[in-house]
């Protein structure tokens, strides 16, 4: 049986709050075998570190399980660092979620942020995932990424998940946009999306157009149950680096 | 060991182009994040190109050694002058993601031109 598209909610149009908790409503369809619900955190520089950030994630009051709980390490090395990230992109999954009805996702993050933004999508068909596969960007000047997720089997489908600080996110290369929202340009991570694509086998490009700016994203393969693995230990949390900026602002302009 | 390949300035013409020009650089066992860092700020480059020309900037892994190679990430960078939340020209754009565990890994950068030439030139870092 192969991994397909159940539900997204609440809609097409994303949830979005200026604090926290973020809540919105999905509804899984009776055959559903698992929920993943996303949240793109932005915040200014200035009021904490992506690292001291504390996300969770219910459905119906049920914990949501991060897809790799731990600190952010090395996604942005490099890119960044703790004191001037502007935001993050995290994603949960619930297996076997309760269906049928209009149930309550509920996302909340301290310290307070700028802006957050989410969905969720849910599934049939699924046993797990495989390997996340995540980037990120920096420097405001991007209209489009991609992110190659290897490995793939046919009946799988595989997810991206993507924060971006200008929205504008249009899903490319034969993905099926799930949902948008934009919210505003305050942060590096103001603005999410996600969408899916029924794995090709091998590797899968998860590929979108944006608004000029940086990306985070984070995609893997939803398997069926026979190929579904362990995740390796990657990171729970990929940063939107504004950095670049700040670096070669520093460095050309003195500020 | 971490390792820093650089891509000469250099001006591209449109279509593909690899860095280095065949196979990949070696990444060692211990090394768990790719960066790939472009300067849009070179005579010619991308800061004083029109937002026609596009240059599409990827990172590709081997996991074997180069027998075969898949493009990680990417992202596209339009001409022209970008400016960043506080008003400053963007000078600068880096791609980063994590490196998938292997042993017998290599990495290049690659550089997609569309439009019309384009001065480029950045760094591939590894660690």
């Amino acid at each position: 049986m192969a991994v397909a598209f159940d539900a997204v909610g609440p809609s097409a149009a994303g949830a979005t709050s200026s604090a926290s908790p973020l809540t919105w409503t999905h509804t899984c369809g009776a055959g559903a075998t698992a929920l993943y619900a996303a949240v793109a955190v932005g915040h200014l520089s200035s009021t904490f570190a992506d690292s001291a950030a504390t996300v969770t994630a219910t459905y119906n009051g049920i914990a949501m399980t991060a897809l790799s709980p731990g600190q952010s390490t090395s996604i942005a090395n490099g890119l960044n660092t703790a004191t001037t990230s502007t935001g993050f992109i995290k994603v949960f999954r619930l297996a076997s979620p309760p269906t049928g009805s209009a149930f309550t996702v509920s996302v909340s993050e301290s310290p307070a942020p700028d802006t957050l933004t989410g969905g969720s999508i849910s599934v049939t068909g699924s046993g797990g995932e495989g390997t996340l596969f995540p980037a990120s960007s920096s420097g405001a000047s991007v209209t489009s990424g991609s992110v190659g997720v290897t490995g793939t089997t046919a009946g799988g489908l595989v997810a991206a998940f993507m924060a971006t600080g200008s929205g504008g996110e249009t899903a490319t290369g034969g993905a099926t946009q799930r949902y948008k929202r934009d919210a505003n340009g305050n942060t590096s991570a103001g603005n999410s999306a996600a969408e899916t694509l029924a794995s090709p086998g091998g590797t899968a490009t998860m590929s979108w157009t944006q608004a000029a700016d940086s990306f985070a994203v984070i995609a893997f393969e939803i398997q069926p149950p026979a190929a579904a693995g362990t995740l390796l230990p990657q990171q729970e949390r990929i940063r939107v680096p504004q950095v670049l900026r700040h670096k070669h602002r520093s460095a050309r302009y003195g500020r | 060991m971490a390792g820093s390949w650089n891509i000469p300035l250099t001006t591209l013409t449109p279509g593909v182009h690899f860095y280095p020009l065949t196979g990949g650089e070696p990444v060692a066992g211990a090394d768990t994040a790719a960066q790939l860092t472009v300067d849009r700020t070179v005579a010619n480059g991308l800061n004083a190109t029109p937002a026609v020309t596009q240059a599409d900037i990827a990172v590709s892994l081997s996991p074997d050694g180069g027998a075969s190679w898949y493009q990680a990430a990417s992202a596209g960078l339009p001409g022209g002058i970008f400016t960043d939340k506080h008003g400053a020209t963007v000078n600068s754009f880096s791609i980063g993601l994590p490196l998938p565990a292997g042993a017998d890994r290599q990495a290049r950068a690659q550089v997609t031109i569309s439009g019309s030439s384009v001065a480029v030139a950045g760094t591939l870092t590894v660690s």
